[in-house]
């Protein structure tokens, strides 16, 4: 690498990270949110609203994907956080909380996920992309839509042009082009690669976070360094952070906005803040469609859902919840609407998907295929490579620590890491190639899924340090 | 159980951190071009940079697949040649199959035929037609 070339993929980072940090300024359940956390959702923030807003002003408004546009669409929430900031600044006397001094596992964790992160960063700053769907569906359509400026590149809207998934959404190709044209980097140079590595840190975070709020710091510092220790999330060429995928960006935006509607005293910019999140899942990938919707009838059911609570207190609590929800439905709705009015524009649409799979299997194929698909399932998950043994462990502790799981939000998360890897399971059933389809998709469903998953997991784990009698208390809450 | 997972994994994952942290002084210089052609090979990385010099960014062409069998070797090729448009023609193999019912696609001047394992060659339409009439379907 080069410094100059280096600088230019740091400067993609930023890129996101400081309308993040402007959007996250405005946001009051970002901004409170300790600097760990905020730092992640304000990285996501900043994509999904940059990528986002230039996909939608691209689609309605013929904006061109030019460094004008970009920049400007960059500068609005860091203009506008800075102001809240300067007002805020006199009257709120700094509200961090005073930090507790971290026990081994949260040192543990914090070295992994630093050190793994480094890496992959320094993968991203030294070498070209190389990964498969990288270069087949996303990168490539990124330069496209790069060469043409707009998000209707003739490529997708004309006929018969050789284009891998014409129907998958642009979301991070379109944060591609805006890496590219920013730093003006040469058609050739990876300066987008480190803002795909970045993700690796955020979904770590991600999981740290949303695994203390529930089940504490030293089961969240285990789960998450258990998390920085899988080779799939992080240097998987086939769907992690050392690739152009966008499953990692997926299960990120999916997670982070089902975190944020999961709990139970949902503020206003909390929701906000949620369906943004999931808006971007549905820019991000076809499965995000699914997902995004799942997250909210999740938020919706959550407050009725089997607990401890009284009938009237959970209509209260809904109560209390439903503007919040509205803000949240809104954006992700709009998300919705962008991605269906330019998929209307694009002749070809999943015509590779259709040609791979036959509805016909899927009676009785739903049962007859179980023994099949879970062998090849399983098969994927006891990799060495790609997982290490957590997918030997991690039953035996959900087993184990299974009164951990007797809470409230553990049904919900229960539901939401399902449906990934239902949809994944379904795409097998009718697959006409299912052992092809497992082999080269069951791990990126699991990704998908990893943030409720790996929450579970950190739930059941608290379970399991609380009873270790043999245990010095300092491993244990 | 756990605790034995992660020990496991720790000198694979050290191996993965060292290597790549370790690139950074070994490919301390090199810059975006360089390092493609060191991914790609010197040979690959030539014969593309021919290619785009001969196709304009706006342009066009026929892409082949000279592979026995399906390996992606066309994904790459696109990718490489982006944003210059596609239209794929088929497996050179194909071609050879098919005899004389076969006819090359109406439209691009010029025909890429990617390799798995070979650069990349690029033919003007008539010269590309010549040769596999010539060879009877082979190059």
């Amino acid at each position: 690498m080069v410094p100059s070339e280096a600088l230019a993929g740091l400067a993609g980072v930023a890129l996101f990270a400081a309308p993040g940090a402007g959007l996250a300024e405005i946001l009051p359940a970002v901004r409170e949110l300790p600097v760990g956390r905020r730092l992640a959702y304000s990285y996501l923030l900043g994509i999904a609203w940059t990528a986002g807003l230039l996909y939608a002003l691209s689609h309605w408004l013929a904006v061109p994907l030019r460094s004008p546009a970009i920049l400007i669409v960059a500068a609005v929430p860091v203009l506008a956080g800075m102001g809240s900031w300067l007002r805020r600044r006199g009257r709120v006397s700094p509200g961090s909380s005073p930090s507790r001094p971290r026990r081994l596992a949260g040192k543990l964790a914090l070295a992994a996920g630093a050190v793994i992160s480094l890496a992959l960063l320094c993968d991203a700053l030294d070498n070209p992309l190389t990964d498969w769907d990288g270069r087949m569906t996303w990168s490539a359509q990124a330069r496209y839509v790069r060469s043409e400026g707009t998000v209707h590149p003739a490529v997708l809207a004309q006929r018969g042009w050789y284009v891998a998934h014409p129907w998958y959404p642009l979301l991070m190709p379109v944060a591609q082009v805006a890496v590219l044209e920013v730093t003006r980097a040469d058609p050739d140079h990876h300066a987008f690669r480190p803002m795909y590595a970045a993700l690796f840190p955020v979904w770590l975070l991600l999981i740290y976070g949303g695994a203390e709020t529930l089940a504490g710091r030293n089961a969240a510092a285990w789960t998450a360094l258990c998390a920085a220790m899988l080779s799939f999330p992080a240097f998987a060429g086939a769907g992690g952070a050392a690739s152009a995928y966008s499953d990692l960006p997926l299960a990120c935006f999916f997670g982070a906005g089902l975190l944020l509607l999961l709990k139970p005293r949902l503020r206003l910019s909390a929701g906000l803040t949620a369906g943004i999140l999931l808006a971007a899942a549905v820019l991000t990938k076809a499965e995000g469609e699914i997902l995004a919707p799942v997250a909210l009838g999740l938020a919706i059911a959550y407050p009725g859902l089997p607990g401890r609570r009284a009938p009237a207190r959970w209509r209260r609590l809904w109560r209390r919840r439903r503007r919040a929800l509205i803000l949240a439905v809104l954006p992700a709705g709009l998300g919705l609407i962008l991605l269906l009015a330019w998929r209307a524009g694009i002749p070809e649409s999943f015509e590779s998907f259709e040609q791979a799979t036959s509805w016909s299997l899927l009676w009785p194929g739903i049962f007859t295929r179980i023994p099949r698909l879970a062998w090849d399932a399983r098969g994927e998950m006891v990799s060495f490579l790609d997982w290490g043994l957590f997918w030997s462990a991690a039953p035996l502790v959900l087993i184990a620590g299974w009164r951990g799981l007797w809470r409230r939000p553990a049904l919900p998360l229960f539901l939401a890491a399902a449906v990934p890897l239902g949809v994944g399971w379904l795409y097998a059933t009718v697959s006409l190639r299912p052992d092809f389809v497992v082999r080269t998709t069951w791990n990126r469903f699991l990704l998908q899924a990893s943030v409720p998953l790996l929450i579970l997991f950190a739930l059941a784990l608290r379970d399991l340090l609380r009873r270790a009698g043999w245990l010095p208390r300092a491993y244990k809450s | 159980m756990l605790a034995l997972s992660l020990l496991a994994v720790f000198p694979l994952a050290a191996l993965r951190v060292a290597r790549r942290i370790g690139e950074v002084v070994l490919l301390a210089g090199e810059d975006s071009r360089v390092a493609h052609a060191r991914v790609l090979g010197a040979a690959a990385a030539d014969a593309l940079d021919s290619i785009r010099r001969t196709i304009p960014p706006n342009g066009e062409f026929l892409l082949l697949d000279g592979g026995a069998e399906w390996q992606g070797a066309t994904y790459w090729v696109r990718f490489e040649l982006a944003p210059r448009r596609a239209r794929y023609a088929g497996r050179l193999s194909e071609i050879a199959e098919a005899g004389k019912n076969w006819s090359l696609p109406a439209g691009p001047r010029w025909v890429v035929i990617a390799f798995p394992h070979d650069p990349t060659i690029l033919l003007d339409r008539d010269d590309f037609l010549r040769r596999m009439d010539a060879k009877h379907g082979s190059l």
